[in-house]
């Protein structure tokens, strides 16, 4: 049986239109209101054209898009004049996801991806009923055994408001408020009354102390409803075959992936979270993973690492991740340091002949890169495990990405001319994703490079 | 770096060198012939003093990238390209001065085609185009029968699905 989208869709996609088409009213019928010029005319005949062909064009859209579930494949009809119709195995379905904005939930609707990881286009079915959703979700799945989802991690208030903190959220504040000065100043003129205010504040030192002390607390409480807006709600969850991850409150996002369609797992720290020990961890998908800023498919962002590990222990148990992993070998830190840097050799040139008088910032970007390149030196691990490969490096922030040897889409092995001098590679792997996830080790050992040939050559 | 598989240990023809001299000359002539345009041009609107400066430097460049790339490379590339194709992996080696190895496991191939160029065509060579997931690879300069033959075998390799 063909379905259609819910027709509430028709009023959103109208809706959506007028809203885009607020600035351009304004200007014909606001700021050229009294103008009789010909070309205003003419504008807003077209005006009010556009506005009847977008809305035939949106109910036609809406018509014409029509899915159908028929023995493992999912048939999709649309087009207006252009016919057109996908057939997608449910098989090939590398994750789906769901974005319920808070608009959607007033109608019980949301939107829900699925994605192939083919080069063409996800699947989008976008205003369905959360039921249909739930349906459609259970199809994909094939049984129609109970649902037993088991809840590995749930978000707590504490853990909300550490994450506020570790996030530096309450930096965000300073947009909003700069967004908020010029939109008044476009109306206000606040020129004058910003330079009393700051003569003011001036004169008299010991105000900034209650200021800052405001913006402070302003910014903690800004920085503390907006992570509880995004990551609210957050739970993990899973079955046999499958992980749930959910988070958001007033738009929220699901976002399903079946155990074996986890092509990596990335362990990301930022320099703040190594401090406080805290660890976000991605699943990698062969499919779109959604808007990259939302992401849709990490844990919770601010899991502590040892909490991190019993998770994915938990989720994906054949992943076994050893913190003991190898280090680079002397020479390499030395490779690294002799390399030329492009980067410095540049500046340098264009410094000397411009500026000449600032010569010293050479030498401190020389030291810069050199110290850069010695945390690197020290931060690079690797670990053949088993089937499983562990690469970690990163400067200031490490990524840990750990695979496995079938996941793997090919590998590469190189030596440049100094690695040659020195028995050094670089050794590389490519995983499915959306663009493909490429992770490297500089200088690794070449017996090492050529047990790690071996390693992948035995899969299977 | 020293491996328990074995090496690739096909060659890539011999004309290869010939025909890469050939067309790289072609390429670096017609570079030269636009450098001097423009340098010609130069002289003669006067345009702005560093942007003669980054033509002359430009050009050398070009002389410089001409010598290595005509003179030397082809010779060592085409002595250093080695391929293997077996039913499990293909297997790339090559590297004039960074040395390359490339495994592609058979089962990841998704593709493979034969193109060549007007200036391949002379010399009756073709290249192969190994398209996976992930990327796409390249054979150069091989013999129409060893190319259509590869090609073949290749696909029929290929066929084998696992998970993905």
């Amino acid at each position: 049986m063909k379905k259609r989208l819910h027709p509430v869709r028709v009023l959103f996609s109208i809706i959506h239109l007028l809203k885009n088409l607020f600035f351009p009213a304004i200007f014909l019928f606001v700021i050229h209101s009294a103008s009789e010029a010909k070309w205003v005319i003419w504008g807003r005949y077209g005006f009010f054209a556009f506005i009847l062909i977008s809305m035939i064009g949106a109910v036609l859209t809406w018509w014409t898009f029509r899915y159908e579930f028929r023995e493992q494949t999912l048939h999709v009809h649309n087009g207006i004049f252009v016919k057109s119709e996908r057939h997608v195995p449910l098989e090939r379905i590398q994750n789906a996801h769901r974005h319920t904005s808070f608009f959607y939930k007033l109608f019980r609707m949301t939107s829900l991806s699925l994605e192939t990881g083919g080069d063409e286009a996800s699947v989008k079915l976008d205003m369905i009923l959360l039921k249909e959703a739930d349906r459609i979700e259970g199809m994909l799945k094939g049984e129609i055994e109970q649902d037993i989802r088991r809840i590995h991690f749930k978000v707590t208030n504490r853990e909300l408001f550490k994450a506020s903190f570790t996030s530096l959220s309450f930096f965000t504040i300073i947009p909003i408020l700069a967004s908020v000065y010029f939109t008044m100043d476009d109306f206000f003129k606040l020129g004058g009354l910003t330079r009393e205010v700051a003569d003011y504040v001036m004169a008299a030192l010991w105000l900034l102390i209650p200021i800052i002390f405001a913006l402070f607390i302003f910014g903690a409480a800004a920085g503390i409803i907006t992570t509880y807006l995004r990551y609210g709600n957050f739970g993990i969850m899973s079955d046999d075959e499958r992980i749930y991850l959910k988070k958001g409150v007033l738009n929220e996002t699901l976002f399903t992936i079946t155990k074996e369609k986890v092509q990596a797992v990335k362990w990301k720290q930022s320099l703040l979270k190594q401090w406080f020990g805290l660890v976000e961890v991605e699943l990698i998908s062969a499919g779109n993973v959604g808007e990259e800023e939302l992401g849709t498919n990490s844990l919770f962002p601010f899991l502590p690492v040892k909490e991190a590990a019993r998770i994915v222990e938990e989720l994906l148990p054949e992943y076994k991740i050893k913190m003991e992993m190898e280090q680079l070998p002397r020479n390499a830190l030395w490779i690294k340091l002799m390399r030329p840097s492009y980067l410095w050799i540049i500046t340098t040139i264009i410094l000397l002949w411009w500026q000449p008088v600032y010569w010293y910032a050479s030498p401190i970007l020389l030291m810069l890169l050199l110290f850069g390149r010695w945390l690197e030196f020290k931060r690079a691990r690797y670990l053949i495990n088993g089937s499983f490969l562990q690469i970690k490096s990163g400067i200031f922030s490490t990524e840990l990405l750990v695979t496995n040897r079938e996941k793997i889409q090919e590998i590469d092995v190189k030596e440049g001319l100094l690695q040659q001098k020195w028995n050094l590679s670089t050794i590389r792997i490519a995983n499915r994703a959306k663009p493909v996830h490429y992770a490297a080790m500089m200088d690794v050992p070449v017996s090492v490079a050529g047990a790690f040939y071996d390693w992948y050559a035995k899969r299977e | 770096m020293r491996t328990e598989i074995e090496e690739p240990a096909q060659h890539i023809s011999p004309q290869a060198a010939r025909m890469w001299r050939v067309s790289r000359t072609i390429g670096h002539g017609i570079t030269l012939l636009v450098l001097a345009v423009l340098i010609g041009m130069d002289s003669f609107f006067s345009w702005w003093s560093w942007l003669g400066w980054a033509l002359y430097g430009l050009t050398a460049l070009t002389v410089l990238s001409a010598v290595y790339s005509i003179g030397i490379e082809p010779a060592i590339l085409q002595r250093t390209w080695r391929y293997s194709v077996s039913e499990e992996y293909i297997q790339l080696k090559h590297g004039a001065l960074t040395h390359v190895r490339v495994l592609v496991p058979m089962t990841k191939v998704e593709y493979v085609t034969t193109n060549q160029g007007p200036i391949m065509r002379k010399y009756g060579l073709f290249n192969i185009q190994i398209g996976t997931m992930a990327s796409t690879h390249n054979i150069p300069a091989i013999s129409e029968k060893e190319a259509f033959e590869l090609r073949e075998q290749i696909a029929r390799l290929a066929q084998v699905k696992d998970g993905e």
